[in-house]
């Protein structure tokens, strides 16, 4: 049940920061209709749920029926486990990416990397210029525009010399 | 001798202090006698008389002694003076017969020494005028060598005195020579190691330009592609550096 509600949860969840945040929205519902179940449904909602009112709409509200003390404390300490088993991927990007584009990236990452359930967190660096950069498990690696001039340093130095002796 | 003339005269001395002794008892004894003191007042007196007479015949042996003892003092003294006397004479016979040796053998080389002399003064007298002569052929003779010394110095000298310029000159040119060699390496090794240092300077700056050239065309395609490229371009270029990373399984 536990790894039913993770995967609902990480289907259209792809940064770390968002995953924390529906976690916390996903809490704040599920303590509600089990602790004080004669305001859920009446109470005003927070900021929090409110933006993400729209994953709430997608959620499938099945798979929480029927959820005990005990069923929420194990969900609880699952979700805790798998968020602390991440392994960090930050993408360092040039411009701040939007919603559509970071589910486009996780999507493809996922299916790339073959990594269903793989978060990633994203960072923006300007001076890239173009494409982006990564830290995996503590390595950077750079595979931006920046990057491959450094790389091509010299036949564009020996380029722009030739240039000047003409 | 003498000591047996102490020993006597200390005898009797000592004969005599007793016997004073002995009387000045009785005396004593006398004033306070009894009958028993009176015996033995007669014991004493006795005794005394006993004492009295040995210190007379003490006497009589010391007087015999000393006699005895100047006589033979006398005697042995007597002895003394005529070996004495014998002895002085036995020794001026010597002596003058000493110096009447001494004397003749003196006359006798005196009279040597006078013949030594008078050889002498003969032969000095013949042989002067001989060795005048010679001295002064031995003169002419030292002038000429010294004279011929003189010149043949002066020619040794003066061969010495060119011979020495002549490697002065020779050494002179080999000293300007290495010097010449040695400055012309040392501005050599001067001027490869300017050149060096100008080749070091200019990897240096055309390293610094290099850089500056990289920064340049980095900040120029920022520049110019921050405004060109639109999201989608940079979506794709964003999904490139994703595939390049797959390829090198960066994020496996």
């Amino acid at each position: 049940m536990d790894e039913k509600i993770l995967n609902e949860i990480l289907k259209d969840t792809f940064t770390l920061d968002s995953l924390k945040k529906r976690v916390q929205v996903l809490k704040l519902i599920l303590e509600r209709e089990i602790y004080r179940p004669e305001v859920a449904g009446k109470e005003s909602k927070n900021d929090l749920e409110e933006r993400e009112a729209e994953w709430v709409k997608s959620f499938d509200k099945e798979l929480l029926t029927g959820m005990t003390n005990s069923m929420y404390s194990s969900l609880v300490e699952r979700i805790e486990k798998f968020i602390a088993d991440i392994n960090p991927l930050t993408i360092y990007f040039v411009f701040i990416p939007e919603r559509k584009q970071i589910k486009e990236v996780g999507i493809w990452l996922r299916s790339n990397l073959d990594q269903p359930r793989l978060v990633f967190d994203f960072k923006t660096d300007p001076t890239l210029i173009g494409g982006c950069a990564f830290v995996y498990k503590g390595v950077y690696k750079d595979y931006s525009l920046r990057a491959q001039i450094a790389d091509n340093k010299d036949k564009l130095i020996e380029e722009f010399r030739k240039y000047f002796k003409q | 001798m003498p000591e047996v003339v102490f020993g006597l005269i200390s005898i009797v001395a000592t004969a005599l202090y007793v016997r004073e002794y002995a009387l000045r008892k009785k005396r004593e004894k006398e004033a306070r006698a009894t009958d028993a003191d009176k015996v033995n007042y007669g014991t004493i007196a006795a005794l005394t008389e006993q004492s009295h007479r040995l210190v007379k015949e003490t006497e009589a042996d010391t007087q015999q002694l000393v006699s005895e003892a100047k006589i033979f003092s006398a005697k042995a003294t007597q002895d003394f003076g005529q070996q004495l006397n014998q002895f002085l004479q036995y020794e001026e016979k010597q002596t003058g017969q000493a110096t009447q040796v001494v004397e003749s053998s003196m006359q006798a080389k005196e009279i040597q020494f006078e013949k030594f002399l008078n050889h002498l003064t003969e032969v000095m007298e013949t042989k002067t005028n001989a060795s005048l002569k010679d001295f002064s052929v031995f003169l002419e003779n030292l002038r000429q060598e010294s004279e011929k010394s003189q010149a043949a110095n002066w020619e040794g000298a003066k061969s010495r005195v060119n011979e020495l310029f002549e490697n002065f000159e020779t050494k002179l040119a080999d000293f300007l020579l290495q010097t010449e060699q040695k400055m012309m390496l040392s501005v050599d090794l001067e001027l490869k190691s300017a050149r060096q240092l100008i080749d070091t300077y200019k990897v240096q700056q055309m390293n610094i330009i290099d850089e500056n050239i990289v920064a340049m065309l980095e900040k120029t395609l920022s520049l110019v592609l921050g405004k060109n490229l639109n999201l989608r371009d940079q979506i794709d270029l964003v999904y490139e550096s994703m595939e390049r990373a797959k390829t090198e399984s960066f994020l496996v």
